[in-house]
């Protein structure tokens, strides 16, 4: 895995689940929930989908560790190279 | 008939209501007036809530514990919240609000909403409260039906979901901003500034109006239930009887104040009966929600069968280590709660949740399993004392037939009960179509057991409930057929394991469009962006064309039953069955 790889699959799934969020615009230290008007189920969807395409387990009580796009980054590749 | 049954402890100084059958056999709502002793005249929720407090020498004791998303936390007693509210409600006056006009907030859980909507009724003005999830397209429908004239908000929220409306909401003569600046606003101190004299008290009555909530129906724009200040007694009774709540109580209430729990219950019944109010600014969080409950010591707790799936999605392990001893009652609402989250929360929070089943146009809970009886899983338990919960069938000439214990029917309560609606704004008839020989006619189905126990089994109409919101398909498909490629459009609720349903479009094409992947996400970003996350269809399929009645009604049943796999009932009234569209 590659933060290239978790980069884009985070910008897929925003844009299969919010497709009004302007995802070109992103910043990766801010969070998704204060950029975008996403609530707790497209939040959910989010998480769920990064375990389905990038076939890792997120432990539930870490969803707060992956409120931002360099969040996602750092705390997927750190299960990666653990796995 | 054999149910599981949850036993558990009873609390030092027993129940409030500790005796159910006596208290449904002697109850009677003058009696009940004691939870409100020491009001001045008339009555008004507003100083029912704080005044009435502070004269009784308990202005020091928290009214309000505000907890920031930032881990800041802020704290208003009974005497700060009774003193700003005034003040709210002395610049309204200078402002020009007379009583019974309509004032609105669309803003997150941040102080100055609580401190608006007190402030609003003492004032004499009715308070409408606006969810701030809402996309702009129902804030505009709200405001404008609701022709309020100031509403409270923020910089970001005017900017994203008022200001591209606000020349056509000539009603709206003052906009004031709790956070940020924008043109043609005011901000929260210089409105507060602006009153030079100090607020005029307003006599209101039982019967003068004091709340708006906004609710959806199947068909038509969302209808504006309004509450009179007299509904206070069915708050402060239900919060006693069914919550438990008691002065001194640390009280959690989940639900957003944009919603008729987060008035009804995450500010009018604990203020009135003396709670310290635990109120959070962020969004659902499992650790953060465990911290709550445990540092703030809670002893009651109310939230919705969403939260509650979330949290044990969770699981246990944020849960280790923790406890919570002061945890007296949880109870929950929204939709039905299933029995494996009543079974989770005993094991892994000590208690059980009690199922609470109520209405918007009822305004406070009628029916509820209590602190004294043991649980019965997956029921929404009994009448609440003092009111007169009946299953009944309509007939065509427009009367009742009243149903036996194990007969399904339709909820009917008897009119009458003090926080019953009063009427859909500027909707007689509308109103009038809800009630039949004395009785209001809810449009939820259910049996009663033998026990005098009710089962929830579903609506009699199209209306969704997703993450506890009841949502009208209407709105949602009006804003799709806005997209020039949409020919028709149906909407239905599908179900999830999280959220109970979530919100499915099905949508077929005027001729020359193509059914593509980008035009499916085109149609979702529109109606997100317009209506908002909790109100758009997080899933859209395309069809050929829509299922009909002969009529020409979309049979939105119909979609629904070929989405779950369902038989589909009797089909003899539909004008077009596309064997196309059923695979």
């Amino acid at each position: 895995m590659t933060t290239e790889m978790i980069h884009d699959t985070v910008i897929r799934l925003l844009s299969e689940i919010a497709p009004d969020a302007q995802t070109s615009r992103l910043d990766p230290n801010v969070s998704f929930h204060d950029q975008f008007e996403i609530d707790s189920i497209d939040f959910l969807r989010l998480m769920m989908g990064l375990e389905k395409e990038l076939k890792v387990t997120i432990f539930d009580f870490d969803y707060p560790r992956l409120s931002t796009l360099k969040g996602c980054e750092e705390y997927l590749m750190a299960r990666a190279s653990a796995a | 008939m054999d149910y599981p049954i949850i036993d558990k402890p009873v609390p030092a100084g027993g129940w409030n209501l500790a005796d159910y059958a006596a208290a449904r056999r002697d109850f009677d709502w003058q009696q009940a007036c004691r939870l409100l002793d020491g009001r001045p005249g008339g009555i008004n929720i507003g100083c029912v809530a704080t005044d009435r407090h502070v004269r009784a020498g308990r202005g020091a004791v928290a009214a309000l514990r505000w907890l920031g998303k930032d881990g800041t936390v802020r704290e208003l007693s009974y005497g700060e919240l009774a003193a700003a509210s005034d003040r709210f409600a002395a610049a309204l006056q200078a402002a020009g609000i007379a009583p019974g006009e309509r004032v609105a907030v669309l803003a997150g859980r941040i102080p100055e909403l609580y401190v608006a909507a007190l402030g609003t009724l003492k004032a004499g003005a009715v308070f409408c409260p606006l969810f701030s999830a809402f996309g702009p397209e129902p804030v505009y429908t709200r405001l404008s039906r609701s022709e309020a004239r100031v509403l409270v908000t923020t910089a970001t929220l005017y900017a994203r979901k008022v200001q591209a409306n606000r020349a056509r909401l000539p009603a709206l003569t003052q906009v004031v901003l709790a956070a940020g600046e924008a043109p043609d606003t005011l901000g929260w101190q210089a409105f507060l500034d602006a009153a030079r004299e100090p607020l005029r008290p307003v006599s209101t009555g039982a019967e003068d109006a004091a709340l708006l909530h906004y609710t959806s129906g199947t068909t038509g724009a969302p209808k504006g239930a309004l509450h009179v200040h007299g509904a206070v007694l069915a708050h402060a009774w239900s919060g006693h009887a069914v919550l438990d709540l008691r002065p001194g109580d640390v009280y959690w209430c989940t639900a957003d104040p944009g919603w008729v729990t987060g008035m009804s219950y995450g500010l009018v019944a604990p203020l009135v009966l003396g709670a310290t109010l635990v109120v959070d600014e962020a969004e659902f969080d499992a650790g953060r929600w465990y911290d709550i409950l445990e540092r703030e010591r809670v002893n009651v707790w109310y939230t919705a069968p969403t939260a509650i799936r979330m949290l044990m999605k969770y699981g246990a392990e944020p849960l280790a280590g923790r406890g919570f001893p002061a945890l007296r009652l949880l109870a929950s609402v929204g939709e039905p709660l299933n029995p494996e989250a009543v079974v989770w929360a005993e094991r892994h929070l000590g208690r059980p949740f009690h199922d609470t089943w109520w209405q918007t146009e009822t305004g406070a809970i009628m029916v509820a399993n209590y602190g004294a009886q043991a649980v019965r899983l997956g029921s929404m338990g009994r009448p609440l004392p003092g009111v007169e919960v009946a299953i009944v069938r309509r007939r065509r000439d427009g009367g009742l037939d009243f149903l036996a214990d194990g007969e399904e029917g339709e909820i009917a309560i008897r009119a009458g009960w003090p926080s019953m609606f009063r009427g859909y704004l500027d909707e007689a008839e509308r109103y009038a179509a809800c009630f039949a020989e004395g009785w209001y006619l809810a449009g939820d189905l259910a049996v009663r057991d033998a026990d005098g126990y009710f089962w929830f089994v579903g609506r009699n109409d199209d209306v969704i409930k997703t993450a506890g919101h009841l949502i009208g398909p209407f709105e949602v498909e009006n804003v799709l057929m806005e997209h020039a490629a949409v020919a028709e459009a149906g909407v239905i609720g599908k179900p999830d394991p999280y959220a109970g349903e979530v919100i499915k479009a099905f949508v077929a094409l005027k001729p020359g469009h193509v059914a593509d992947d980008a035009l499916r996400k085109a149609l979702i970003g529109l109606a997100r962006a317009r209506l908002g996350p909790a109100v758009a269809p997080r899933e859209l399929d395309f069809l050929p064309e829509l299922p009909r009645t002969r009529s020409g009604k979309i049979l939105r049943r119909l979609l629904k039953a070929r989405e779950l796999g369902l038989p589909e009932g009797d089909l003899s009234t539909l004008e077009t069955d596309s064997d196309s569209a059923r695979s």
